[in-house]
């Protein structure tokens, strides 16, 4: 794999007195939707808060866009180019939904043409644009949380399971606009759980079980090998 | 990039009950009036009692203001902002005392300069106080409630001492400015000139503390920090260096509070500042943790309660705002205006 944005070697990260990443290995592709995979409490999670700084690692290396990230601060690394959307969304309740984009871009005022391509995506948000997000549905906020991931261009988009507890028409929708963002030539490392989103949106796959990596390799080709999901996430679906 | 396919979100209107719900602990301030109102025989007692309300809860709103913010955005409890109030009180009355010239003449704008001075003096030292009090006192005990307790606690009886040494024991009395002494009359009732002010400053300040939270990009970063910290950091914003600076804010105002009360009681004391915590604590749960406008409407309830209960029964004067917290946090546990936090 030619020019990754961001290669994890050997992140070891602890939660209090719980070992939770035994030694992640990861390269994500520039330009690419790379899905990370995996059964429950496979450190997922954990790997992208471990990017983000949320989490320091207590060894390894993260290099982003040939830099080294590991130990910088999560303002830091946000400033570096990496936009996060969190499993929880990390929604301002008490804030409008304007006033959660405004934070959300950081350099200076929201540029039009990144607003455009939110209330294209995102209709419901121009809707309710004055009114506090903590009154959206739960999938309104979920767009909030894009939304605001992609109010200003990044280098790498962190989402943590977009489509989770979302009803399939709003899934649908959500899974349009990061097909936008993926044409725009974003480069995404994204936690799904829906194997069917992620088979739509992935270019690449990392499969992780107890903390590692486990498998690397095109999406398409996990998609197409039913055998291999179900040895790697106990999955057993038909495939369409 | 193409368009994402339609979507046509429905708004269905609120009903009245609940488009008024919101609005419930607003309405309490007037409902409170109204109640003085036809508990008190005299309506210029009312009045009177009204203004000298308003103007304690605006002073205790400006000395609260602070603390709410740094409980919500950090999770500290600031036993020793006390400290700030009587310090500030102490100097902004020293430079009074030095301006005795401007305070002592009959001039409206000389004794409005001399106090404006003394209230900026007061700030100044409090907030460059708050500052190292931050670093030192606080920034060691973060996430840890019970050293909070103790160590701000410790920081607030130091700071005491330290206006003794540097004051000396005694209260100190001091006069209100030439033409903020006395009173006007309206309505056939007897407003003191000083609460009057008071009530004005209090009014600007929050007005002003509002337009910075609502209006700027510094305020949608101390309300989104007081929700959820952890975002706010992981969008780019060092949300340390935002606390340290509403920390010294919120010293600077408890000092702008001390100068305002010691003006009020015409008196201060090196313990002023812990005496009027308790209902600083009040006004801060009742408010609800971190929210300004809760802070506001609780600061103003206790304030009038206070009065109004100290006319219609001195005796319970002291528990009934007491009974105002117990009654509130049984309508609502989380305060009035609670902020939402993040889990």
């Amino acid at each position: 794999m030619s020019d990754p944005i961001l290669t994890l070697s050997g992140v070891k990260t602890d939660i209090e007195q719980y070992h939770i990443l035994h030694g992640v290995d990861l390269e994500v592709p520039r330009g690419q939707v790379t899905m990370l995979l995996g059964r429950n409490g496979a450190g997922k999670t954990t790997t992208l808060r471990s990017i983000m700084g949320l989490w320091r690692p207590r060894e390894g290396s993260i290099r982003y866009d040939g830099a080294e990230i590991a130990g910088l601060s999560p303002p830091q690394i946000a400033r570096r180019g990496v936009g996060f959307v969190p499993e929880n969304m990390g929604i301002f309740a008490d804030l409008t939904v304007e006033e959660n984009l405004i934070l959300a871009a950081i350099s200076g005022p929201i540029k039009p043409d990144r607003l455009d391509w939110v209330f294209a995506a995102f209709p419901a948000l121009s809707t309710f644009w004055k009114m506090p997000a903590g009154n959206l549905s739960g999938g309104q906020k979920q767009m909030l949380a894009i939304a605001r991931a992609v109010i200003e261009k990044r280098g790498l988009y962190l989402i943590d399971e977009p489509s989770k507890g979302l009803a399939p028409a709003i899934v649908a929708t959500m899974a349009r606009a990061l097909k936008d963002l993926k044409a725009d030539g974003a480069s995404i490392l994204m936690v799904e759980q829906n194997f069917s989103l992620a088979r739509a949106l992935g270019d690449r796959a990392a499969v992780m079980d107890d903390g590692l990596i486990v498998w690397t390799g095109a999406m398409a080709e996990l998609a197409s090998d039913t055998a291999l999901q179900e040895r790697l996430m106990g999955l057993k679906m038909e495939v369409a | 990039m193409t368009l994402a396919p339609e979507h046509a979100p429905k708004m269905a209107r609120l009903s009245l009950a609940e488009r008024l719900e919101p609005w419930m602990p607003v309405l309490l301030v007037p409902a409170l009036i109204l109640a003085g109102y036809l508990s008190i025989a005299s309506p210029t007692s009312w009045l009177t009692l009204t203004v000298s309300g308003l103007a304690m809860g605006m002073m205790i709103f400006v000395i609260a203001s602070g603390m709410t913010l740094v409980f919500g955005l950090m999770d500290v409890i600031n036993f020793g902002h006390g400290a700030f109030v009587s310090f500030g009180a102490f100097v902004g009355v020293s430079v009074l005392l030095m301006l005795s010239g401007m305070t002592g003449a009959p001039s409206l704008v000389l004794n409005l300069l001399a106090v404006g001075a003394a209230m900026l003096a007061a700030m100044a030292v409090t907030g460059v106080i708050g500052l190292g009090f931050e670093r030192v006192i606080v920034r060691p005990v973060y996430g840890s409630h019970l050293k909070q307790i103790l160590v701000t606690m410790g920081g607030l009886i130091v700071a005491e001492q330290l206006i003794h040494v540097i004051w000396g024991g005694e209260e100190i009395f001091i006069g209100r400015p030439e033409m903020l002494k006395g009173s006007i009359t309206l309505f056939g009732a007897t407003l003191e000139k000083y609460r009057l002010v008071a009530v004005g400053l209090g009014l600007v300040l929050f007005l002003g503390m509002r337009a910075v939270l609502r209006g700027t990009k510094l305020g949608l970063i101390v309300r989104a920090g007081v929700e959820n910290p952890e975002m706010v950091q992981a969008m780019g914003y060092q949300i340390r260096r935002v606390f340290v600076l509403v920390f010294v804010a919120g010293s600077a105002l408890a000092g702008l509070g001390g100068v305002m009360w010691g003006l009020y009681q015409e008196m201060i004391t090196a313990h002023m500042g812990m005496e009027i915590m308790i209902l600083v604590f009040i006004v801060v749960i009742i408010g609800g943790l971190g929210s300004v406008e809760g802070c506001f409407i609780g600061a103003l309830l206790v304030g009038l309660m206070q009065n109004y209960t100290a006319f219609l029964e001195p005796k319970l004067a002291l528990i009934s705002n007491i009974a105002l917290m117990v009654a509130i946090l049984m309508w609502r546990p989380q305060g009035m205006m609670p902020v939402i936090k993040a889990k």
